[in-house]
C-alpha cells in the first residue's frame, strides 16, 4: 500500500477569514456506519482533550446490532464528546457540531432530535456522486429532509482526500476527521500523535504512521477550507488526572481493592471490564476466569470466596437473572461476594448497547425467599473506581453479597478524574485462618449485629457442612421450626446493623423547597446540571443522589419532609399519568420511586424515560418546570 | 588489579545501568514500602485503640465511603468478626517489618560484584535470595495476619528466600541486578534458571569475554542482548519478558553485538538482530577455541532466515509464512556476509535451515500423499 505523508507545515497558507468562537462548553458528535472507527476517533479526541485540561464526557452511540445494514439511520454508530472549561458531568443536550460519514447516519441522529437547531454539520459528500442510483436517490431525499432545519451543512470530500495517504479510505478517514477536529478545537497535535501511537501500539507501526499522515491531512484540509474554530479554555488541575471509562475504572478499582478473582461470561455492556482485567489482573496476582455461562461464573466466584479469597463476578441484566440462584446460595451461606451489574435496556435481550436503570428492583429484591444484601450504585466514573474497595470490604465484613449497579452510560463514557492516591489499606485482608476457638460455630451470630466470624475450609476446628438449606449456628440443617426464623432474623439484622453505619445523604441545594429531585447512578451529572439551571430560573428546587440503595441510608423521610414535592428522575419505565387505564393505584412507577414510597410512606412521584440514551439536562429541566407545584417560583 | 581507568569505566557503566533500570528498582522498592506500611497499619488496626480502628476502617473502605459510612460505627461491627492478633503474631509482624525496613531504597543493593575467579551463577543466586528476604517477610506477614504462621514450617521465610521459591507474582516484580564480573569469569549459561517472570540482569563484563556468551540463553520468551552501548539498556528496561544483557566495558572486535527481542517476531531469526558478528579470524584471535566457534555458529544459525520457498517437482515445498518481511531475509543474508565464516549466504537448494521446517518437509515427503503438491502438479 502506498503511503504518502503530507506535512502540516507544507500546507498552503489559508486565504479565507476564520472566526474563532471562545466557548465554555461545546459538544461534537461523530457518526458513521459500524466499523468505520468513529468511536475510536472520538475516544482519542476526548482523551487528548482531557489531557489538555478540558472537562470531558463521552457517550458512545452504538446501534442495537453488531453489524447493522450500512447507510441506515438506525445503524448510526458513533460517539458524542462534550468538552468544557470546567468539569463536565454528562453528555448535555443537543449537539452543536456533527461529523457524519454518510447522510443516513446523520438522519438517524436528526430524527432523534440529537442536533441543536443551529448545528454545524461536516458531511462526507461522496454519496452525492455515487455510481449507484439508489444511493444518490437516498442522498437527495436525505438532503431534502434536512433542508427544512437550520443546520449549516458543509460537504467534505473525506474519502477523496484520504486517497492521498491510503488506498482504502474507509479504513482511515476517522483519523482524517480527528485531524479536522484537532484544527477546529485547537488540539495539541503532538499530544494527539502520541495518543494515536498509544491507541495502536499493538498494531504494526505502519498503522500509526498512516494514522499520523491522515491526522495531518485532516488538519491541513480543515485549516484551508473551514471558516470556524472553537476555543475552549482549559483549567489545568493541580492534581494529576487519569482518563478512562467506567468499565476500565471498575477493573482498576478491583485491582486496587485487592480482589483476586473475576469470574464472568461475556455480556454487553459489561464485557470490557474483563478485557481490561485480562490485560492487567495477572500482574497483580489476580485471575480472570471466563466461565461457560453466567451461572457457572457466579458459581466460580462463590467457590473462590468460600475458599477464603474475595471474588467478584461481572454481568449485565440478563446475566444477573441467571446468577440469581447462586446469589441466593451466597447469601444463605454468608459467603462474601461482589457482583458488578452494568445495566442495559431490558427485559430479555432488550437493548444490549443502550443505557437503562431497570435492574434496581431486580438487584434489591430479585432473589427468591428472603435474601437481604447490599446494593450500591456509583454515580461517576471516578466512583466506579472507588466503589470496588468499599464493596469488597463491606462484603467481607458482613459476609454478604454486595451488588454494584453501574450502567452502559458509565461503562462506555470517558471522563478524567484525579489520579487516585493508592493506599495499601484498600487491599483485601487475608482471611483469618487460625484454629477455631473451642465451641465457636460457623454461624455464631452476634445477637446484636447478626454478624458472625468467617470460617475458611481447612481451618482447624472449623469443619462443617456448608448447605443452602436453612441451617442453625452450627450449619446443621434446620429441623427445628424456630431455626429458620432465627437465621432469617440474623441475616436481616446484619444489613440493619450496616445501615446504622450509613450517614444521611447530603442535599444538593437548599434543604427546603418546592421540589426535591431524587436520583441514583449515572444520572447525577445531568440532574445536578438541570437543578442548577432551574435554580438559575428562580425555582426552589434541590436534588438528592442516592448511592446506597439497599439498605437505604437513614434520614430520607426527614429530608423529604422539607419539600412540597419529591420526584425521582430515572432511566427506567413508568406509566404516565393520564395514559389509558392508568390510575393512581395501578400506575407503575420508576423503580427508585417505588422503593422510596415503600420505605418512607412519602408520596414520591417520578419522571422517567427509556429512550435508550442518557438523560439530557434540558429534558430534566423541562420536567422540573412541569412538576413543580404551582407558585413555586421564588 | 584493574587499572584506575578500568574501574572508572566500570563505575560509569554501573551508574548508567542503574539509571536505565531505575523504574524497575523504584517499582520493587515501592512494593516493599507498601508492604511495610501495611504491616504497620495491621498492627494498629488489630491492637490499637478504638479511635485508631475507626481511622483504619475508613482507609479500608476507601474514598467512596467518605461522608457515606461512619467509620467508627463500622469498626465496631468489625470487632465482632475479627479477633485481635496474638502476641506471637505481633512478634512475627515486628520481625518482618524490620526486614522490610532494611530494604528502604538503596540502589547499590542492586549491584553485585563477582570475585575474580568466582562463580557468576552463585553470585546471582545469593543476591536474589537476599532480595527474597523481602518476599519472605511479606509472606510471613500474610500468614501471621491469617493466624497460621508456624515457626517450624514458616520460620525460614524470615531469612533469605531462594529464587526457586519465589512465586509467579514475585518473579514478575523481581528486583533487577547489575552484576560486575571479569570477562573471563563471564560464563552465564547457568543463569537460565533465573530468567523467569520479569527478572532482568545486566552483566558488566570487565575485559574480553568469549564472542557470544549469551547466545545459549536465547529462548523464545527471553530478552537477550550483548552490547557495548549503555544507551541500549533502555530496551532491556522496557521489556515485559525476563532478560539478560552483557554490557561490555569496551567495544572489542571479537565480541558479538546482538539483541533478541521476544516481541520482534515469531521465528527466532525474526526476533534476533545481530549488529555485529565476529569474523572467523576475530573469533579465533590466534588460538581457535572450539567453544568460541560454537557460540558464533550457534548465533549465526539462530539469526539465519529460511530461504524463499522454491517448488521442485516431486518434492513438497516448505512454505515461509507471508508475514516474513523481505527485509528480514535480506538482513539475515547480510549477517552471513559480514561474518565471513564460510557459511553459505544463500543455499542453492530449496531446503529450509529451520530444523522444524526441515523435519516437516521430510515427514511430508515420506507420507504417501496424493495431490497437486505431492505429485508436482501445478497448484491453483
Amino acid at each position: 500500500m502506498a503511503v504518502k505523508l503530507p506535512t502540516v507545515g507544507d500546507a498552503t497558507p489559508t486565504q479565507h477569514e476564520i472566526h474563532t468562537h471562545a466557548v465554555a462548553d461545546k459538544s461534537v458528535e461523530i457518526v458513521s456506519d459500524s466499523g468505520e472507527g468513529a468511536q475510536k476517533c472520538g475516544q482519542i479526541f476526548g482523551t487528548v482533550s482531557a489531557k489538555m485540561g478540558n472537562g470531558v464526557w463521552t457517550v458512545e452511540i452504538i446501534p442495537a446490532e453488531v453489524e447493522p445494514p450500512p447507510r441506515s439511520p438506525a445503524g448510526a454508530s458513533g460517539i458524542r464528546i462534550r468538552l468544557g472549561s470546567d468539569l463536565v458531568t454528562n453528555w448535555g443536550d443537543e449537539t452543536n457540531l456533527v461529523v457524519a460519514f454518510n447522510e443516513q447516519a446523520l438522519l438517524g441522529r436528526h430524527r432523534l432530535n440529537a442536533l441543536a437547531d443551529d448545528a454545524t454539520i461536516l458531511l462526507e459528500n461522496m454519496w452525492a456522486t455515487h455510481p449507484d442510483d439508489a444511493v444518490r436517490a437516498q442522498w437527495e431525499a436525505g438532503m431534502e429532509e434536512l433542508a427544512g432545519s437550520g443546520y449549516r451543512i458543509i460537504e467534505v470530500p473525506m474519502e477523496e482526500e484520504c486517497l492521498a495517504v491510503v488506498d482504502n479510505p474507509r479504513r482511515g478517514k476517522n483519523m482524517f476527521v480527528l485531524g479536522m477536529l484537532s484544527w477546529i478545537y485547537h488540539r495539541d497535535l503532538d499530544l494527539t500523535r502520541e495518543q494515536i501511537a498509544e491507541t495502536f501500539r499493538k498494531k504494526a507501526p505502519e498503522v500509526t504512521e498512516r494514522s499520523h499522515g491522515l491526522l495531518d491531512l485532516g488538519y491541513t484540509w480543515a485549516s484551508q477550507n473551514l471558516d470556524f474554530r472553537y476555543e475552549i479554555p482549559a483549567a489545568q488541575s493541580d492534581r494529576p488526572m487519569v482518563v478512562m471509562n467506567g468499565n476500565e475504572a471498575i477493573a482498576f478499582g478491583a485491582v486496587a481493592a485487592g480482589l483476586e478473582l473475576a469470574a464472568m461470561y461475556p455480556i454487553t455492556p459489561a464485557t470490557s471490564v474483563s478485557h481490561m482485567l485480562g490485560d492487567v489482573f495477572e500482574t497483580f496476582g489476580g485471575v480472570v476466569h471466563q466461565a461457560e455461562d453466567e451461572i457457572a461464573a457466579a458459581g466460580v466466584a462463590v467457590g473462590a470466596s468460600y475458599a477464603g479469597k474475595c471474588a467478584f463476578t461481572i454481568t449485565s441484566g440478563p446475566g444477573l437473572a441467571l446468577k440469581t440462584e447462586f446469589l441466593g446460595l451466597a447469601i444463605m451461606t454468608e459467603i462474601p461476594l461482589v457482583v458488578v451489574d452494568v445495566q442495559r435496556g431490558g427485559p430479555s435481550t432488550g437493548l444490549p448497547t443502550k443505557v437503562e436503570q431497570s435492574d434496581l428492583l431486580a438487584a434489591v429484591f430479585g432473589q427468591p425467599g428472603d435474601a437481604p444484601h447490599v446494593v450500591v450504585a456509583p454515580a461517576t466514573i471516578e466512583e466506579c473506581f472507588h466503589v470496588m474497595t468499599s464493596a469488597r470490604r463491606i462484603a467481607e465484613a458482613l459476609r454478604t453479597v454486595v451488588i454494584v449497579l453501574s450502567d452502559a452510560n458509565l461503562a462506555t463514557g470517558v471522563a478524567p478524574y484525579p489520579r487516585p492516591l493508592m493506599s495499601e489499606g484498600w487491599q483485601s485482608i487475608p482471611a483469618d485462618q487460625r484454629p477455631i476457638p473451642e465451641g465457636l460455630k460457623p454461624y455464631d451470630w452476634d445477637p446484636a449485629t447478626g454478624i458472625s466470624r468467617r470460617f475458611i475450609p481447612g481451618q482447624v476446628g472449623g469443619e462443617h457442612t456448608v448447605t443452602g438449606l436453612a441451617h442453625d449456628e452450627g450449619s446443621k440443617v434446620a429441623y427445628d421450626s424456630a431455626v429458620n426464623e432465627r437465621a432469617s432474623t440474623m441475616r436481616s439484622r446484619k444489613i440493619a446493623a450496616f445501615q446504622s453505619t450509613l450517614r444521611p445523604p447530603v442535599v444538593n441545594g437548599d434543604t427546603t423547597g418546592d421540589l426535591l429531585v431524587v436520583g441514583w447512578g449515572s444520572t447525577k451529572g445531568a440532574i445536578e446540571e438541570a437543578i442548577d439551571r432551574a435554580r438559575g430560573e428562580g425555582l426552589r428546587v434541590s436534588s438528592l443522589h442516592l448511592t446506597f440503595l439497599s439498605p437505604l441510608p437513614p434520614g430520607l423521610k426527614e429530608i423529604f419532609s422539607g419539600f412540597t414535592k419529591v420526584m425521582t428522575v430515572e432511566i427506567n419505565y413508568s406509566d404516565k399519568p393520564g395514559d389509558p387505564f392508568i390510575t393512581e393505584q395501578n400506575r407503575r412507577r420508576g423503580q427508585l420511586s417505588w422503593l422510596l414510597r415503600s420505605s418512607t410512606l412519602v408520596d414520591v412521584d417520578c419522571w422517567t424515560r427509556v429512550l435508550g440514551e442518557p438523560l439530557r439536562p434540558g429534558r430534566i429541566l423541562a420536567a422540573i418546570r412541569e412538576s413543580i407545584p404551582r407558585g413555586g417560583r421564588a | 588489579m584493574p587499572s584506575e581507568a578500568v574501574m572508572d569505566r566500570t563505575t560509569d557503566l554501573t551508574g548508567r545501568a542503574l539509571d536505565s533500570l531505575k523504574g524497575r528498582i523504584d517499582a520493587f522498592h515501592a512494593a516493599v514500602a507498601a508492604a511495610e506500611r501495611e504491616v504497620a497499619a495491621e498492627v494498629l488496626r488489630r491492637t490499637g485503640e478504638e479511635d485508631v480502628k475507626g481511622e483504619q476502617a475508613l482507609i479500608e473502605l476507601g474514598p467512596f465511603a467518605v461522608g457515606r459510612i461512619d467509620p467508627d460505627r463500622f469498626a465496631q461491627l468489625l470487632g465482632v468478626a475479627e479477633a485481635p492478633l496474638t502476641s506471637e503474631a505481633v512478634d512475627v509482624l515486628s520481625r518482618a517489618n524490620s526486614i522490610l525496613t532494611g530494604f528502604r531504597a538503596e540502589p547499590e543493593r542492586h549491584v553485585v560484584d563477582v570475585e575474580p575467579g568466582g562463580d557468576l551463577r552463585d553470585a546471582v543466586k545469593a543476591a536474589l535470595a537476599d532480595f527474597g528476604r523481602a518476599y519472605g517477610a511479606a509472606r510471613a506477614v500474610e500468614l501471621a495476619r491469617a493466624g497460621t504462621f508456624d515457626e517450624v514450617a514458616h520460620g525460614h521465610l524470615l531469612g533469605p528466600l531462594p529464587f526457586r521459591l519465589w512465586h509467579r507474582a514475585e518473579r514478575q516484580l523481581a528486583p533487577p541486578l547489575i552484576v560486575r564480573v571479569r570477562g573471563e569469569d563471564c560464563l552465564p549459561v547457568g543463569l537460565g534458571e533465573f530468567l523467569d517472570g520479569n527478572l532482568v540482569l545486566v552483566l558488566i563484563a570487565g575485559g574480553p569475554t568469549t564472542p557470544a556468551p549469551l547466545s545459549r540463553l536465547i529462548t523464545p520468551g527471553t530478552f537477550v542482548m550483548q552490547t557495548a552501548d549503555p544507551e541500549s539498556l533502555s530496551r532491556l528496561a522496557e521489556t515485559e519478558h525476563p532478560g539478560v544483557a552483557i554490557l561490555f566495558d569496551e567495544d572489542r572486535p571479537g565480541q558479538a553485538h546482538f539483541v533478541h527481542d521476544p516481541d520482534a517476531g515469531e521465528a527466532t531469526w525474526g526476533r534476533l538482530t545481530v549488529d555485529r558478528m565476529p569474523s572467523e579470524a576475530e573469533v579465533g584471535r590466534g588460538r581457535r577455541v572450539p567453544m568460541w566457534v560454537e557460540e558464533v555458529e550457534h548465533l549465526r544459525a539462530l539469526a539465519e532466515a529460511p530461504p524463499a520457498p522454491v517448488s521442485t517437482p516431486g518434492t513438497p515445498s516448505v512454505a515461509v509464512p507471508d508475514a516474513v518481511p523481505q527485509e528480514r531475509r535480506a538482513a539475515a543474508t547480510k549477517v552471513g556476509a559480514a561474518g565471513g565464516s564460510g557459511v553459505a549466504e544463500t543455499s542453492p537448494e530449496p531446503t529450509s535451515v529451520d530444523p522444524v521446517d526441515r523435519l516437516a518437509a521430510w515427514l511430508l515427503s515420506q507420507a504417501d500423499l496424493d495431490g497437486p503438491a505431492a505429485s508436482g502438479a501445478p497448484e491453483e
